[in-house]
């Protein structure tokens, strides 16, 4: 079967074909590259790793898993937005598109507003793909991860 | 879908290798997207939404290079879609892209559309976040594509559209 996957350091989404009875410790082996051995194992939508039992599991009950592979076991996110901060940590295997509802609910923006804005890397015009993981936006051993909450221009004139 | 090719001229074999990537292979696992069809330089590709599914007719000339530009497609008709398929708006950004008086619907209004920014150049500096990247891939439009047809704004064609293929 395939297998999606983001690292850390990548700003990527890689796949791999896996087999139904692979070992996770035998996956870590073919993606950890420069990462090294210290690697962590997250699943899509799920906060704590992924163990060798779970992988099993995942395995037999997902079409096309989503992993994460990161050396920390959490990202620092904050989202700006009219001069307010909400801030968690995250496991870095959450999506932007997952992190932009947290948000929209602690920032108590309703759905019609919600629609309206993006979020928007601090700093910088990016604004990463919904399904694009936390953990590929940090940097170094910098874990951390700051958008605005920014208005989605519209197309008019 | 068409194989790759020796004969395939450069960017017909960097859209190949786009399709093939795990960015657009996510996509389509995901259920927001599937290639349909590959006729160099157009392809078409079907854009889940809330309710049924939308086809896409890409002309890619100078892929990546240049941005793709894109029109509602009848896929069986092989012809424009007609503008009773065409996905309504409740009043917001679905009325602004998809608009049957731009280019005669030739193209959508949107800064990532090769023909509509060639005519916005206010855009580039107005919207930079929205451009076409120049190294980028087909998923930058269809993301636009499907998070305008899976928001609140859309509203279901007065004729019903496609049904979803996936």
């Amino acid at each position: 079967m395939t297998l999606f996957y983001q690292k850390e350091g990548s700003r990527q989404v890689h796949n791999v074909d896996v087999a139904h009875n692979e070992k996770l410790a035998e996956l870590m082996a073919r993606v950890a590259g420069e990462l090294g051995e210290a690697l962590l194992v997250f699943e899509e939508g799920c906060d704590g790793e992924l163990t060798e039992e779970a992988f099993v599991v995942v395995l037999r009950e997902k079409r096309h898993p989503k992993l994460h592979f990161h050396r920390q076991r959490a990202v620092h996110a904050e989202v700006h937005f009219n001069g307010r901060v909400v801030s968690r940590h995250a496991s870095p295997a959450m999506t932007v598109d997952a992190l932009k509802k947290w948000a929209d609910r602690e920032l108590g923006i309703d759905p019609a507003h919600a629609a309206e804005h993006v979020l928007q890397l601090s700093g910088t015009s990016e604004r990463p793909a919904g399904s694009t993981h936390l953990g590929t936006l940090s940097h170094g051993h910098d874990h951390r991860v700051s958008f605005d909450l920014v208005p989605n221009e519209r197309f008019q004139g | 879908m068409s194989a790759p090719s020796e004969f395939q001229t450069p960017d017909a074999r960097a859209f190949s290798a786009d399709v093939g990537g795990a960015l657009f292979r996510l996509g389509e696992a995901d259920g927001k997207w599937q290639l349909r069809k590959i006729a160099w330089p157009y392809a078409l590709i079907d854009v889940v939404a809330v309710s049924g599914s939308f086809t896409f007719r890409f002309e890619l000339s100078q892929f990546p290079v240049q941005p793709p530009t894109a029109q509602l497609w009848d896929p069986e008709a092989d012809a424009p879609l007609p503008q009773q398929h065409w996905p309504q708006s409740r009043g917001g950004r679905i009325r602004d892209v998809f608009r049957p008086d731009w280019q005669q619907g030739t193209a959508l209004y949107l800064a990532c559309d090769r023909v509509t920014i060639q005519t916005h150049p206010g855009w580039s500096t107005q919207m930079p976040a929205r451009l076409w990247r120049n190294d980028g891939s087909i998923v930058q439009y269809l993301e636009e594509l499907h998070v305008l047809l899976n928001s609140p704004d859309f509203s279901p064609p007065l004729v019903a559209a496609t049904p979803a293929c996936m």
